[in-house]
Parts: C-alpha cells; sequence; structure tokens
C-alpha cells in the first residue's frame, strides 16, 4: 500500500511521542501514568513538589528521554547526510574520525580528573579537532576537496590515530577507577544528563537540524555526480563543507554528552530509507525522527531491563546488528522483484 | 698421520667438549636442577620449587606489591607501578626509592634476576593459567597468595614461611589478626548501625560495588548496608542510575578520592537530584583518604585495613583515641611511616564532607 509521505513522517513523529510515553512509565521506580499525569498537571499549574516520583519523572526520566530524542535524531541524520555526501551506504558519523577524537578527549578528561563539564568540553573539542584535522589533511591533499575517497582516506588516518593515542590513554590508566570510568564512557550512557545539559544540546542540534535538512534537494542533486550538480548550479563545494561542519558539530555535541554510541548513524539512515525513499529532502526529517524514537526505546531499554545500567552502546549495538540482518534481507528481495 | 687417524684421534676430544657444553646449557636452562630444591604449595594450592633461600623478591602486580612492601622489606627488588598514581605521601621513602617494574614486561622481570615472583588474587579463583604461563616464560616461579581482606593475616604467616623471615612477617600477621578480633569482639557488642551506606565511584558518582564484591570487603566485614543490591557477578564496578540511587536513598554515602580528586562528591554536593539524596541532604558524605592508597579499595590489598579501622569509628563511634592509635600503628608497621597523632586526627576529621 503506498501512503503520501507526509503522513509517513507524521507516523513518525507519532512513533516518537508513544516511545516517550513509554520511556516515562518504565523504570526502576514504578509511576503509574496517572501519576505521571497529575506531575505535569502540577507543573503545568506552577506547584511546587519535592517527592520522589516527581523528581524521577521531571529530572530525571524527562530530560533522558529529550536528549535520547536529540542525540539519536543527530547521530542518524548525520550518517543520513554522509551517506548522501559520500555516495557510500556504509558510512556512518564515525568515518571522519570524530568518534576517535571525541573518545581521545574525554579519555584525556578522565584521566587529568576533570569534571563532567569540563569533560563535556573537551570531547567536544576531540571531536571537533578530529574532523578539522581530516578537512586539513584533505586540503594539503592538493586542493582535492571534491574527491570522497581523499576525505575517506584522510578519515581513517585520523581515527587510527586518535584510537592509538586513546589506547596510550587506557594502557596507562589506573586500572582500578580511571580505566573502568575511559572503558564506560567509550560504550555510551545517557545516566549524567541532566535538565542543564539539554540547553547547549538543543542551542547546537536543532538548528544545525534545520539547515541540514534544507540541503535535501542539494544533496539529491550531489548523488547523481559533481559534475551534473555543478552544471545544474549547485555549490557542491560549500554545501560540503556546510554539511560536514554542520554534521561534525551535532554528532560532537551529540557524542560528548553520551559517550560512543554505535550503529544509530548507520542503521536507522537505511531503515529510513526504507521507508521514505532516496528523496534527501524526506528522508533527512525521517531519519531524525526514527533516530530519536529508536535512541529513547534503546534508552529505556538499558536503564530498566536489569538491576545494573547497561551502557547503551551496547544495546544500539546489539538491536542495531539483529535488525540490520532483517533488513538486508527486506533489501534484497524487495530488489529482486523490482 | 693419515687424514682418517687424524679424525680417529679428533673425535674423543670433540665429543667431550660437546657433552660438556651440553651438560652446562642443561643446568644453565634448567636451574631446578640444583638451586630450585624447596617444594612449597602457594596459597591457590599450586606446587612449586622454590630456591633455599630467598633474597630477591618481585611482586606482579600494585596489590601484591603493596603488601610486600612491609612483609618482604629488603628482599624486595623493585615495585609494581601503580597505574595512574605518580606521587604518594605517608609512605616511607625507601619504598618510593624501588625501582619500578611493569610484569607485563618479561624481560624487565628477567633482568631484576628475582629468586620469586609474588602475584595477589581474590581466591578462589577460576584460573591461575596467566601465572603459569609467566612463570614457564621467565623461569621464575609465581607464588600466588590471597588478597581476601580476612585472609590478610594468614597471607602474612604463609610469606614468613617463605622467606623464612618469620619473625618480621608473624608480627605483622599477630598485629592484624589482634585488629580483627579487637574490631569484631568491639561490633559484636556494639549496636548495629542504622545507616545505609553507598558506594560512590566515578566522576558522576553512578559507579558502585554491591555486597559481596571484592570491593566492598571492609563494607561487608563491618556487616555495614550496602544499597547497591545489584546483580554485578563480572568482579568489576557496576553502573546504577540516579533513579537506583533515588529509590535506595542512603544515608550515608562514601565517594572514592577520584585521581586525588572528589569528583563524585562535588557531583552529589552540586546537583539539585543528588539533594533528594538522604545523605546529601543530611551531609553525611565522605571522602575516602587515598594516601598512600585507597582506605577502602584501590588496590584491594593491605592497605584496607585502614578503611576497617576508620568505619569502625564512623559507624560504631569507636573512640577516636583507639581509632588515632590504631591508624598510627598500622602506617608505622604497613608504610614504614611514623604518622604523628596530628595528622592522623586531621585525616580522620578531613574525610567528613560539610559543605561545598
Amino acid at each position: 500500500m503506498h501512503y503520501p509521505d507526509s503522513f509517513k513522517l507524521i507516523i513518525l513523529f507519532i512513533i516518537c511521542m508513544i516511545a516517550a510515553f513509554v520511556s516515562l512509565v518504565v523504570g526502576h521506580v514504578n509511576i503509574e501514568p496517572r501519576e505521571i499525569m497529575q506531575i505535569f498537571l502540577s507543573v503545568i499549574k506552577g506547584e511546587p513538589m519535592q517527592d520522589l516520583n516527581s523528581t524521577i519523572i521531571l529530572s530525571l526520566r524527562l530530560p533522558r528521554i529529550a536528549a535520547a530524542f536529540l542525540i539519536g535524531g543527530a547521530l542518524a541524520l548525520n550518517g543520513s547526510v554522509y551517506q548522501s555526501l559520500f555516495r557510500n551506504p556504509m558510512v556512518s558519523p564515525s568515518i571522519l574520525g570524530l568518534s576517535s577524537g571525541a573518545g581521545f578527549g574525554a579519555a584525556l578528561a578522565i584521566t587529568l580528573g576533570l569534571n563532567m563539564l569540563l569533560t563535556y568540553f573537551v570531547a567536544f573539542a576531540g571531536g571537533i579537532a578530529a574532523v578539522m584535522s581530516v578537512l586539513v589533511l584533505t586540503r594539503i591533499g592538493g586542493n582535492v576537496l571534491q574527491k570522497n575517497l581523499v576525505l575517506i582516506l584522510a578519515g581513517m588516518v585520523a581515527g587510527t590515530f586518535f584510537s592509538a593515542l586513546l589506547s596510550i590513554l587506557k594502557y596507562l590508566a589506573d586500572p582500578d577507577n580511571t580505566l573502568p570510568n575511559i572503558v564506560y564512557w567509550l560504550m555510551g550512557s545517557l545516566a549524567s544528563v541532566q535538565t542543564m545539559t539539554l540547553i547547549p544540546l538543543a542551542v547546537i542540534i536543532l538548528p544545525s537540524v534545520m539547515i541540514l535538512s534544507r540541503f535535501g534537494w542539494q544533496l539529491d542533486i550531489m548523488s547523481c555526480g559533481e559534475d551534473e550538480a555543478k552544471t545544474l548550479g549547485v555549490a557542491v563545494q560549500q554545501v560540503r563543507i556546510v554539511s560536514i561542519v554542520l554534521a561534525t558539530l551535532m554528532t560532537s555535541a551529540a557524542v560528548c554528552v553520551t559517550g560512543i554510541i554505535g550503529w544509530v548513524g548507520l542503521f536507522i539512515p537505511h531503515c529510513a530509507r526504507f521507508i521514505m525513499g532516496q528523496r534527501n529532502s524526506l528522508l533527512l526529517p525521517a531519519s531524525f525522527l526514527a533516530g530519536g524514537a529508536f535512541l529513547i526505546l534503546a534508552d529505556c531499554f538499558s536503564r530498566a531491563i536489569i538491576s545494573t545500567e547497561i551502557p547503551i552502546g551496547i544495546t544500539t549495538s546489539l538491536i542495531g546488528a539483529f535488525f540490520f540482518v532483517i533488513l538486508i534481507i527486506r533489501i534484497g528481495r524487495k530488489s529482486q522483484y523490482d | 698421520m693419515n687424514t682418517r687417524i687424524m679424525h680417529l684421534y679428533r673425535w674423543p676430544i670433540k665429543r667431550g667438549t660437546f657433552s660438556l657444553c651440553f651438560f652446562s646449557l642443561t643446568l644453565a636452562l634448567n636451574p631446578s636442577v640444583s638451586v630450585y630444591a624447596r617444594t612449597i604449595t602457594d596459597m591457590a594450592g599450586r606446587t612449586l620449587s622454590i630456591k633455599d633461600t630467598i633474597r630477591r623478591v618481585l611482586p606482579a602486580d600494585p596489590k601484591s606489591s603493596i603488601l610486600l612492601m612491609s612483609a618482604a622489606d629488603t628482599l624486595l627488588v623493585a615495585r609494581a607501578r601503580i597505574p595512574g598514581t605518580s606521587f604518594h605521601t605517608l609512605l616511607s621513602p625507601r619504598y618510593l626509592k624501588l625501582p619500578v617494574v611493569d610484569s607485563r614486561n618479561q624481560e624487565e622481570i628477567l633482568a631484576k634476576a628475582p629468586d620469586l615472583i609474588i602475584a595477589g588474587l581474590h581466591l578462589p579463583t577460576k584460573s591461575t593459567e596467566q601465572f603459569d604461563i609467566l612463570q614457564k616464560r621467565t623461569g621464575v616461579p609465581v607464588v600466588v597468595i590471597d588478597l581476601t581482606l580476612s585472609s590478610l593475616d594468614s597471607v602474612y604467616r604463609f610469606l614468613g614461611y617463605l622467606f623464612d623471615n618469620r619473625q618480621l612477617c608473624n608480627e605483622l600477621a599477630f598485629w592484624l589478626k589482634d585488629l580483627f578480633d579487637r574490631i569484631m569482639l568491639y561490633i559484636d557488642n556494639a549496636s548495629a548501625p542504622e545507616q545505609s551506606v553507598y558506594y560512590a565511584l566515578g566522576a558522576n558518582g553512578l559507579m558502585t560495588d554491591p555486597p559481596g564484591s571484592i570491593h566492598t570487603e571492609v563494607l561487608d566485614m563491618l556487616r555495614l548496608k550496602n544499597v547497591a543490591s545489584v546483580n554485578h557477578k563480572g568482579g568489576g564496578h557496576a553502573m546504577v542510575s540516579m533513579e537506583q540511587i533515588l529509590q535506595w536513598n542512603p544515608q550515608v554515602i562514601l565517594t572514592a578520592s577520584f585521581r586525588g580528586g572528589d569528583n563524585a562528591t562535588a557531583s552529589a554536593f552540586n546537583s539539585t537530584i543528588w539533594s533528594g539524596v538522604a545523605a546529601v541532604r543530611n551531609r553525611q558524605i565522605y571522602l575516602i583518604p587515598a594516601q598512600p592508597f585507597g582506605w577502602l579499595d584501590h588496590p584491594s590489598s593491605v592497605n584496607r585495613i585502614a578503611g576497617l579501622i576508620w568505619l569502625t569509628h564512623v559507624f560504631y563511634k569507636r573512640d577516636i583515641e583507639l581509632t588515632i592509635g590504631d591508624l598510627r600503628s598500622f602506617y608505622s608497621r604497613f608504610y614504614g611511616y611514623n604518622m604523628d597523632s596530628k595528622i592522623a586526627h586531621d585525616l580522620l576529621l578531613s574525610t567528613k564532607c560539610m559543605e561545598r
């Protein structure tokens, strides 16, 4: 059955809402939906609340859900943009060395014993530094910015370099305290998210999402070939640079708060493409919504399923790998009949 | 003399030289033939041959390194690298002067020519294979000792037998046994503390160790109510969520000094969410001292005795003068550091975090 595209986007939005509601209800402390409604009503009325349940809903679950939505969306959108830009379906946000750079930054901050805020900042700077070094490397390589291959190779170099630096820190780290901190950070978690964390996250991610979503048709044309795009009046260089910079900014912001969350940037764009088709103007917002919904549910699973908190990177990778296999089979069958 | 006769003449000489070389080589490669004459069984039940007289001892890990500072004393040829820690105060300079050896580097081990390597484990353990391999590759016997808190006195007795240094080690073993007995007798007669405890680790305080973990043996020994009732059998630290901590609502929080800093404490004091926890509201947060080594853990060796003495005072209100006396005695015997009463007093006072 064929549904109109706007209808599909609305359905995705509703799925996000359902995921958020499920995530609000599920947790170690059992809070009834009716009580959650009362808490929200009290907030609207401006009544002061000090009890355990309202703290859990307003200060813990709600910020985590909002952060999961923004971060999942940012990672998935980044994946979609990169996949279109590099015309390669196996590309994910880590392709330009961002994850390794952010990982090294965070490990450095943890090793130096910096507080959470500075750790966020150093991880953010690490991610940006890695991608900047890739762009500089590509520039040095004979002004061949239009060549995607050079960009990807430079990304591999930066990724390997920062991974090696990260390994040095892990090797030298105190195995009782610093090393578990680094390892847990690398596996990703939304446990540290607080209401205040959401403000910088939203300030960086939401405008980037809006601007990138408007690049849909340019990316569509560019995916046919750069020369064709230039002939049709697309400023290829600018679109590429702005896309990379914005995608990097929002992914660094996401990764510095949560640590490294794998597979969302690779798996969600393919799901979105399966639902929406290849047109980037629809694919990009769909990726954002699907990524958001997926991470909200993954985080809910991570914090509620067993007595300890499962690092979210493990959850996303396990679910991602399982569904990716199903997706590959379905895409294979679909293309067989096409 | 024709060539054939010359060959016949030379052959016995060649064979003799060869046999001599072979014999020497056998001796060199297999020192157990004459030197490793004493057979012992280590604390993990492994049987191995060691030298009659032990003169050079090397620790395989930071935990046994801390323990051997007092037990092996002059026999210790190096200390293990304690990653992430660059300086130690309240420790005898003679221990700090010892060269540092990373036991992962087997050449470095051989360069120190130890008679014995001591490896610390929390027994019972699933496997001692890594030490069997180390022993095979270096040719140096690796003796496994048990680092379980309640067995520390028997470890010192075992080391006394191993090094034939019985007086020193037996004194330490006796001191530990006496301390255990006194503390257990005291807590048996004291009223059980009502407060529940959360052991906060990591930069955000969301890493912890449940009861039964090797990291919380001090809390378990003192029968304290550790709130982190999570199923975590891996042996490492467990991640928990803020929601669980609010639900557990601990009355006391112990925070590990992270890299000499106090990030978990700062997180607990500065965050509005943590203010929902009883321990934070009532300012019942303690920063665990970490000099020269952690009092509660990090690493889990004999350093935890200081934590045992300290927490008996905190939770069971044991007399402060007795506590200071035991702490001073511990530092002097196990770290070779003569701590004056004022430092001990200040150290005890500094653990309670009043305001931030």
